[in-house]
């Protein structure tokens, strides 16, 4: 899907009028291109508001009890602080990420479901789990009900129930891994990143894939793992890579019109435009293959 | 005469415009105060949280409810919301939009989720924004906040939808307070799917314009 056929249908898309594999394509555009986002932004901005049309209703007194309560319980350890530079900034992200704002939940989200299916059987398991199921619909029920089976903790399943409502980027990230022309490539882990296992995930008619880790430790204090993709000898940077508390991470890259020719993921200080740090994961010189 | 006129025009058109002056200056204020808040609980200060919910918890609530029409449903979700933005207050960033239209934004997708996930066993019950309109606000709080909410975001959102073509707004308020895809709209309608599109596309564009010139939204 082009930017014209995104533009076209974004304003259905911020009112949740478009039909699941739809709104799995335009969510998958915008995760990748900086202009129809903002567009996407703009439109959701109408579309939240027009809740305030309707009357409204006095939660009963005991809600609010029930939702302190939860928020004190110990899974909220697991908070995780304001924006992109950890440090409480309001507005803070840097390099004007495509992490955090409103798409951050959806990368966490996936980052959950996929990582609960890594974490019972690597990333083969995951494919499988995800390809299992026709319906974009019915691909998020049953993984719910999947990964509930798997009593992957309380914990786990509190992360999933609370970030549940951001499921555009899951599916924006099931449609490529479950595309019958999907492509891979694996990204080697450097000595930083040793046990790590990564691939990226794209389809030949898609300008962005989807970079999928798993046991990834996280940056050291003060850094941030950034993508980058490589083409005609140049560095481009495609985004940050947020390790999730169960060590695994998704990031949609957009790679463009034009093909790539590597992908690496280096090891920055908080705020670094250039590729200058170490290198954690790399293409190399591993050749694409078919994922199904 | 005439120049009385002009002159009862002029200061008509002045008073409407300082009036929208001071609207976009409180809402910028109130704006500036939910980040405030949000920043707080990103610092883990849970009297923020509860001065959030005590804000918003009514909205949040009845846009769950409008569109579940089920209230442990609707508390199950304001829940579910309130909890993932104490621990995930990263998730909003200021500089994509107001905080109000994401947390609603983020509400309403997320009860329309649970809404299809029970296989739309339950079709959204409209709460027609014109009796809603002309019906005394049923949370009958005194919160400022809240009523500087109720009194001009919410008049300018309901004049905004009353000033479309009535097709448009029709589409919108199958597509928003209906929970339908556009495909349903056709076929409920019994009009080309292309025909819903435009009047989808077209009213959000009009809504958005004058959203923006009441300054409801950021340009």
């Amino acid at each position: 899907m082009i930017c014209r056929d995104v533009r076209d249908r974004i304003d259905a898309y911020a009112l949740g009028a478009l039909e699941a594999g739809e709104a799995a394509e335009v969510g998958l555009h915008i995760a990748g291109c900086d202009e129809c986002a903002r567009l996407g932004d703009a439109a959701r901005e109408v579309a939240g508001l027009l809740s305030l049309a309707a009357g409204l209703r006095e939660p009963p007194p005991a809600l609010k009890a029930r939702i302190l309560a939860r928020a004190l319980e110990p899974a909220a350890a697991s908070r995780e602080p304001w924006g992109d530079d950890g440090g409480g900034a309001i507005g803070a992200a840097a390099g004007g990420q495509r992490a955090g704002g409103w798409r951050g939940g959806r990368l966490a989200l996936a980052a959950v479901v996929v990582a609960l299916a890594v974490g019972v059987g690597g990333l083969g398991l995951s494919l499988a789990l995800l390809g299992r199921v026709d319906d974009l619909e019915d691909r998020n029920d049953t993984l719910v009900r999947q990964v509930d089976q798997v009593s992957v903790g309380a914990e786990g399943m509190a992360q999933f129930a609370a970030m549940a409502d951001d499921l555009d980027q899951q599916r924006a990230a099931l449609a490529v891994l479950n595309a019958p022309d999907a492509l891979r490539v694996r990204l080697d882990p450097s000595a930083r990143a040793s046990g790590a296992e990564a691939y990226y995930y794209w389809t030949p008619s898609s300008s962005s894939g989807v970079l999928l880790c798993s046991s990834l430790p996280p940056p050291p204090l003060g850094h941030t793992y950034e993508v980058w993709i490589e083409r005609s000898g140049q560095r481009a940077h495609a985004g940050r890579l947020e390790v999730h508390s169960n060590r695994t991470a998704l990031a949609i890259v957009s790679r463009g019109d034009r093909p790539i020719t590597g992908m690496v993921v280096t090891i920055e200080p908080w705020g670094s435009t250039r590729p200058s740090g170490d290198t954690l994961l790399s293409t190399a010189s591993n050749a694409p293959e078919p994922v199904h | 005469m005439r120049p009385m006129q002009i002159r009862d025009e002029d200061r008509q058109r002045n008073v409407s415009e300082e009036h929208e002056a001071a609207g976009a200056a409180a809402r910028a204020e109130r704006d500036g105060e939910d980040i405030a808040l949000m920043a707080r609980i990103g610092a883990g200060d849970i009297a923020a949280f509860e001065a959030l919910y005590e804000r918003f918890g009514a909205l949040v609530y009845s846009t769950a409810l409008q569109a579940l029409a089920d209230t442990q449903a609707a508390e199950d979700v304001a829940q579910e919301i309130f909890v993932r933005l104490w621990r995930r207050p990263g998730n909003f960033d200021p500089k994509r939009g107001r905080f109000v239209s994401w947390l609603l934004s983020v509400t309403r997708n997320r009860s329309v989720d649970e809404l299809r996930s029970r296989g739309r066993r339950r079709r959204l019950q409209t709460d027609p924004p014109e009796a809603a309109e002309n019906s005394p606000d049923p949370s009958g709080r005194d919160d400022p906040a809240l009523s500087a909410l109720a009194s001009d975001d919410r008049a300018a959102v309901r004049e905004a939808l009353a000033g479309l073509p009535q097709p448009q707004r029709q589409a919108i308020e199958m597509a928003y307070f209906g929970g339908m895809t556009q495909v349903e709209i056709a076929e409920a309608l019994q009009q080309p799917l292309g025909t819903v599109k435009t009047r989808v596309r077209m009213g959000m564009r009009k809504m958005r314009a004058s959203l923006l010139a009441r300054g409801r939204v950021e340009p």
